[in-house]
């Protein structure tokens, strides 16, 4: 486990070692990104609106106990960008976008077409993975917004036609529990899993062995670990952005 | 892209193993190999399946660094290589797979001129392995597996590789597939003249094309020489090969 995290640490350098040795792959890398974007941004829209819809149903169980339901929208709001839409979306992403990557490459290098980039004198890290790789990280920035957006709204429907409130009351809170910092520490976060999506699918799939059985294997460590290291660090950096935000909404 | 099929003619390239060892756990696929790849000539590495064959060939070309001794192309370690390095050597020794290992996100023109700039030579390569012009606006999929086979060699001549290295060309193939693949590399030694490494199982294909076989067991050579050398070895392993090769 420590030698493959160390593996993993050791491709990461050289996928950003590939990056600034050939800057033009940014072009490349905004193509992939927006391929990943229209890829995933049905299932995160529909999944945002109802995980909002959800959310505001358990918040206003228990607000309403404490005569607080005025608080709803900002509390909502505020968890849903610091905390559930990132992670969900993460989620997601690791599902749709880091599976399929993996079993893509993976399948790549059991046909030998991995060697077959390399031994045509085109790097193979910098042609396949590097595009990929900050696809994802820039997908996932992107996929929170529209994410977002889409669970406010399933929010603010359900807390209109459920709850019995009117849009003013729901928005009327959220000045009071979202901030600027808010939305950064839900964009910082939603980074860092994407970081892990992007180098544990490219990873597994990009090191991949023994034909079809090993492609399977990738597809299953891709799903397990990217889930595993972002509930890690979803733990880790709630703590950390508190910490360096100062800021404790 | 301008083939100049004569430029691959004459060229050599010197590349050496010395006492190389690789192992992947308890296995050892090489296990104190030295040998040098002849000029010009058609070498066969013989063995069966798991013997290192193809780690040896990966080797030759830098894709594997060995864990001791050394492989010396034109007197430089390839461990001691820079990158720019390895991938010039790549681009001298033009390795074709077991899979044709054609890239199934580009058409047939695109694989082919995917190691050089411009696309001007594909026709001609084309034309060389015997394979319609048609077929260049297709993806991979749409194509048979022998065309894919020798859409994968006009790929790596578009490079103008110094070496051909060929891993189990005939493997999966039937009879009349194999007599195919064995007139390409036949036709490709008589043609162009280059050096070309075949690492294989086929006993009958080592027979008809090889000027130099080596014998692989264990990650160790048993036996390296002219055919009628190996044919008449009295080594036990090689023996046994030879009768089941042509059962």
């Amino acid at each position: 486990m420590i030698a493959r995290l160390g593996q993993l640490s050791l491709f990461i350098v050289q996928i950003h070692r590939a990056l600034f040795r050939n800057l033009s792959l940014v072009k490349r890398i905004i193509t992939v990104t927006a391929d990943i974007t229209l890829q995933a941004l049905p299932t995160v829209m529909f999944s945002g609106a109802f995980v909002g819809a959800i959310l505001v149903l358990q918040f206003n169980e228990v607000l309403s106990q404490y005569d607080a339901v005025s608080f709803l929208g900002g509390l909502n709001t505020s968890a849903l960008i610091r905390e559930v839409g990132p992670l969900i979306i993460s989620f997601l992403l690791a599902g749709k976008v880091g599976a399929y990557i993996a079993a893509e490459l993976g399948t790549m290098r059991v046909t030998d077409q991995i060697d077959a980039i390399d031994c045509l004198g085109t790097d193979s890290v910098e042609y396949l993975v590097v595009p990929r790789f900050f696809g994802i990280i820039g997908a996932s920035q992107i996929l929170l917004g529209f994410g977002l957006m889409a669970g406010v709204v399933g929010s603010l429907l359900i807390a209109i036609y459920v709850c019995d409130m009117n849009a003013l009351q729901f928005a009327g809170s959220i000045p009071r529990f979202v901030s600027i910092s808010t939305l950064i520490s839900g964009f910082i976060r939603s980074a860092l899993y994407g970081f892990i999506v992007a180098s544990v699918s490219c990873f597994e799939g990009f090191f991949a062995t023994n034909g079809s059985r090993g492609v399977g294997i990738a597809v299953t460590r891709t799903a397990i670990f990217t889930n595993l290291y972002i509930v890690i660090a979803n733990a880790l950096s709630s703590q950390w952005i508190r910490l360096l935000s100062g800021d404790v909404r | 892209m301008r083939l100049e099929l004569k430029r691959l003619q004459g060229i050599k390239l010197n590349i050496r193993f010395e006492s190389v060892y690789k192992s992947f756990g308890p296995k050892k696929p090489l296990n104190g190999i030295t040998f040098e790849i002849p000029h010009g000539k058609n070498l066969f590495i013989l063995g069966k399946s798991g013997t290192g064959k193809s780690v040896l060939l990966k080797h030759a070309v830098g894709l594997m660094m060995p864990d001791e001794g050394r492989i010396s192309v034109d007197g430089k370690s390839t461990s001691d290589m820079n990158r720019e390095e390895i991938i010039q050597l790549r681009k001298k020794c033009g390795i074709i797979f077991q899979n044709p290992a054609l890239f199934d996100f580009l058409n047939i023109e695109e694989n082919i001129a995917f190691g050089v700039e411009d696309h001007s030579g594909v026709d001609e390569l084309l034309r060389l392995m015997d394979l319609p012009l048609d077929i260049k606006r297709k993806k991979p999929r749409e194509i048979s597996f022998g065309m894919q086979k020798r859409v994968a060699i006009a790929r790596t001549l578009a490079t103008k590789p110094d070496v051909l290295l060929f891993d189990e060309p005939t493997t999966g193939l039937d009879p009349t597939s194999r007599d195919a693949v064995n007139d390409w590399i036949d036709h490709l030694h008589e043609k162009l003249g280059v050096t070309q490494v075949v690492v294989s199982h086929d006993m009958v294909s080592a027979k008809r094309l090889a000027h130099e076989v080596i014998i692989l067991d264990q990650g160790k050579i048993v036996a390296q020489g002219a055919w009628d050398v190996i044919q008449s070895s009295p080594h036990p392993i090689v023996k046994d090969f030879m009768r089941a090769g042509f059962l």
